[in-house]
């Protein structure tokens, strides 16, 4: 059972609320549930939709063509009929559902009134996405107590009683009943975007201060720590601008708070001097890039693995940092704890790279164990320092003892400029040498830190990947095991090589699959092993990566 | 040159001294121990201030960019007395935005401006301050650009307190300096200061003969006529208390913060709080 559920109308149709209703019925029956957004960046008029993936087994990533149809719209069918340079999504299996009042005029479609009744019943228009949901569970063979059910958990209570009525008469439509879809066992799962899986990872963290502007991707974040400000006593605090935000972050952190920021490229861009400044002040912080098609302003609402390069070389100077890139939602939840242990530990900066297609499509996850976090945020304890203490005191690793302000009674002093083992500035040129050296010698201890990258498939066809192309990459390469094999990352600096190293070796055609033009990863790989990836599949239309799409450009590449 | 046994990285004759000799005198006169102050800078001379003192906590961070470190470090940690030192501009120039929103902000902060109408440490280009009309190496033909009132702009949005004094009455600079950061909420003190070696037009004595003492009845909490006194710039130039407006500050509203153990110290290794944020995803 896999089955594809779109829902498409102009922005402020309530898309959301169906979505949601559907996503939610499924969850509920015991489905693997994935669900994107794709929505053009205005808030009235434009497209606006959902894709629901609902399957017995875990995927993270949709596939093009639509089972089930729900355009609320005429104007959206371009955007799903072939055109444009991409192919149809609608074939000839696609079933398609209709309100009489849409304008859609497809052959084959099924128009029921909506609209109509909902005014009748409710005497509101937009219960018409109730009533279209009724028929939606109808047609998916989903009994009408289990739609009653998600309905109540999604519908605001005041507006509940009102569109029961609505989704009554919407199941009782005459529809075709096209699939069946039994209740399955699916206990101690989640539904969870990005957004709030790296949102709840950084409370789970001890994040007590955020700091941000908000930009889209990256905005689920902020609102999803403000939605919990009040409950953990967490300040947010919207900024002036990215570069009033970065520098926060360093203030607080400084003074011992754990904090978050996030943003997408153009906002990092304006946060590159404050990386620098906890490179060379060795303030922990961490900061979350979720990333968008760039350059400049971009396609603010859709999806590119395009930052790669920049944010592993943002600042100036030399200093170390960590770069993680969640494969999936669950996996961002484990990769920020990793990304606050790292940053406290090493005294660096933390940068998770995200971006619109991980931040905005919920999945189903398993639950976290929380019982398995440990949490340290590696200040000094009494003794382990020499007193006199000097924050930057010179250790074996690089490392020195961090107190914050009135920890205890010696005063903390840092500073931006180069400075001795006190904290205070100094031009001396010896001892220049010794800082940089200390502030860099730490990137083999976190060298060490980092996992192995995963390795599915055993077919001669290496496909390499980093990040949120991991869900259609493992989907393609689970297909066609013994003609493809992907190994995957999800930290990418400081680079682990030995297994990638291994399975090139093996391999007898290398392709890298990312999301950007120039292949930033294999131009890492590259620098990094002096292997050079000749074969790429590249996407950068906005969309998110896809199994079938991969497959096709592997298939000009001849491979499969 | 060498003061109180250490190098210190300004000219001789420098209205920094005068400025250093009064933050040593409020640190001794006071009665809470160093380590509860934290000094924060960005980059210019005026910046190089905190490394001068002894015992506090120093944050030197980037060139414009003091004032959303104070404030995130008063945030984190409110028992820390947070005072920003740091040049006019660092503050009106790169700093600008966070200027304004600091202001509006209200984090009960101190930020002690050293005004020499220059840029000192780039070597004597115009800064935001510097009058119309004056040549230096980058404005060959004279500064254009109209002056940046830093006191009217305050009074404009609602600073919740602002002052004016001159490193050539180190009395007025300490009284004015004290009351700063007694006020509770976010203080904005203007520091009248020479530049021997760049700036030739507002120099010592050219202050000297402007400044003027606020006069006893002067009332801070009438915001019109602060208005009009801090637009006052040219024979006169008014120092003291400006304007006093005692209003809620972000630490007062928040409720985080607000008769809160300091934020820093809210850490917990406890993971059933935190159950909860799974329960709503499920
Ligand atoms: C981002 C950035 N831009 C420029 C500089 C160079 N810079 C250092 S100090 C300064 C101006 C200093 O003027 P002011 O703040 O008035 O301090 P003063 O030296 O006069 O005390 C400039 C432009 C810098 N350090 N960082
Ligand atoms: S250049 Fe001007 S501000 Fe800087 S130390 Fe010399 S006199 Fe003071
Ligand atoms: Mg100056």
């Amino acid at each position: 059972m896999d089955i594809s559920i779109t829902i498409s109308g102009e922005a402020g149709q309530g898309v959301k609320t169906l979505g949601a209703l559907v996503a939610r019925v499924l969850f509920d029956r015991g489905y693997y549930v994935l669900q994107d957004e794709s929505y053009h960046s205005r808030i009235r008029g434009g497209l606006d939709a959902t894709t629901i993936r609902a399957s017995d087994a875990l995927h993270y990533a949709v596939q093009p063509l639509i089972d089930l149809f729900v355009p609320l719209a005429s104007s959206v069918l371009p955007y799903h009929l072939a055109g444009n340079g991409h192919e149809s999504e609608i074939g000839p299996s696609t079933r398609m559902l209709c309100d009489t009042k849409s304008g859609v005029d497809l052959p084959g479609a099924t128009r029921i009134p909506a609209t109509e009744r909902a005014i009748a019943l409710a005497g509101e228009a937009r219960a018409a996405n109730v009533f279209l949901f009724g028929a939606v569970c109808r047609m998916l063979g989903i009994p009408l107590e289990a739609a009653a059910a998600a309905t109540r958990k999604v519908l605001p209570v005041r507006i509940l009683e009102k569109n029961l009525p609505v989704l009554e008469e919407g199941y009782a439509q005459p529809v075709m009943e096209t699939w069946s879809l039994p209740a399955r066992k699916l206990s101690h799962h989640l539904l969870a975007n990005a957004s709030q899986s790296i949102g709840a990872a950084a409370i789970v963290a001890g994040v007590r201060f955020y700091s941000g502007y908000p930009m889209t991707p990256s905005s689920g974040i902020m609102n999803y720590l403000a939605a919990h400000a009040e409950q953990y006593g967490i300040v947010v605090e919207q900024a002036e601008d990215e570069t009033s935000a970065a520098n926060m972050a360093v203030g607080a952190s400084y003074a011992g708070v754990r904090q978050m920021v996030s943003t997408s490229g153009g906002g990092f861009a304006l946060m590159v001097e404050a990386l620098s400044l906890a490179g060379m002040t060795e303030t922990p912080i961490v900061i979350v890039d979720a990333q968008r098609p760039a350059p400049a302003t971009g396609l603010p609402t859709r999806t590119e693995q395009g930052d790669l390069w920049f944010v592993l070389h943002a600042g100036h100077g030399d200093f170390v940092r960590y770069l993680c890139a969640p494969r999936t939602a669950e996996d961002a939840f484990t990769l920020t704890l990793k990304a606050y242990e790292l940053s406290s530990k090493y005294q660096i900066p933390a940068v998770i790279l995200s971006d619109q297609q991980l931040a905005d499509t919920l999945v189903t996850v398993p639950r976290w164990e929380l019982g398995e976090v440990h949490l340290d945020r590696h200040l000094a304890e009494p003794g382990s320092y020499h007193e006199p203490y000097q924050r930057y005191a010179l250790t074996p690793s690089g490392v020195s003892p961090r107190l914050v302000p009135l920890q205890t009674d010696w005063p903390v002093i840092v500073d931006s400029d180069e400075h001795d083992e006190a904290g205070h500035l100094t031009e001396d040129l010896d001892n220049r040498e010794r800082m940089v050296g200390k502030r860099i010698h730490r990137q083999r201890d976190l060298l060490s830190n980092m996992g192995d990258p995963l390795v599915l498939g055993n077919g001669p066809t290496l496909l390499v990947g980093w990040g949120s192309s991991f869900g259609a990459l493992e989907e393609l390469v689970l297909d066609h095991p013994a003609d493809l094999r992907l190994v995957h990352f999800n930290e990418v600096w400081p680079l682990k090589t030995e297994r990638l190293l291994a399975q090139m070796e093996r391999a007898r055609l290398v392709v890298a699959v990312e999301g950007n033009a120039t292949a930033q990863f294999a131009q890492l790989i590259a620098r990094e092993t002096g292997k050079r990836i000749k074969h790429t599949v590249l996407r950068y239309d906005g969309r998110p990566m896809s199994a079938a799409y991969i497959e096709g450009k592997l298939h000009d590449l001849e491979v499969i | 040159m060498w003061k109180n046994g250490m190098d210190i990285a300004w000219c001789p004759g420098c209205g920094n001294f005068a400025l250093l000799d009064t933050v040593n005198h409020l640190l001794e006169t006071s009665e809470m121990p160093r380590n509860r102050f934290l000094y924060v800078s960005g980059i210019g001379q005026a910046a190089k201030l905190p490394h001068y003192l002894k015992g506090v906590n120093v944050f030197n961070g980037l060139h414009g960019r003091a004032l959303p470190v104070a404030q995130a470090a008063k945030i984190a940690n409110g028992d820390l007395t947070v005072v920003v030192h740091s040049g006019d501009g660092c503050n009106y120039g790169e700093g600008g935005n966070h200027l304004l929103a600091a202001m509006r902000r209200n984090v009960d902060i101190t930020l002690i401006v050293h005004d020499n109408q220059i840029y000192g440490l780039t070597k004597g280009q115009a800064s935001p301050t510097t009058s119309t009309g004056t040549t230096t190496v980058a404005q060959t033909l004279g500064v254009m650009l109209e002056p940046f009132s830093p006191l009217a702009t305050a009074v404009a949005l609602d600073c919740s307190f602002v002052a004016r004094t001159f490193v050539g009455d180190p009395e007025h600079m300490a009284t004015t300096m004290r009351a700063a950061i007694r006020h509770h909420g976010f203080s904005l003190v203007d520091v009248l200061q020479q530049c021997v070696t760049f700036n030739k037009v507002n120099t010592f004595d050219w202050y000297k003969e402007r400044v003027q003492k606020l006069p006893e009845d002067y009332d801070p909490m009438d915001r019109q006529a602060a208005f009009a006194k801090a637009l006052e710039w040219g024979d006169h130039i008014p120092i003291g208390v400006l304007y006093v407006h005692e209003r809620p500050t972000y630490g007062d509203l928040h409720p985080a913060l607000h008769d809160k153990p300091a934020l820093w110290q809210s850490w917990t290794t406890d993971m059933a709080p935190y159950e909860a944020l799974l329960d709503e995803m499920a």
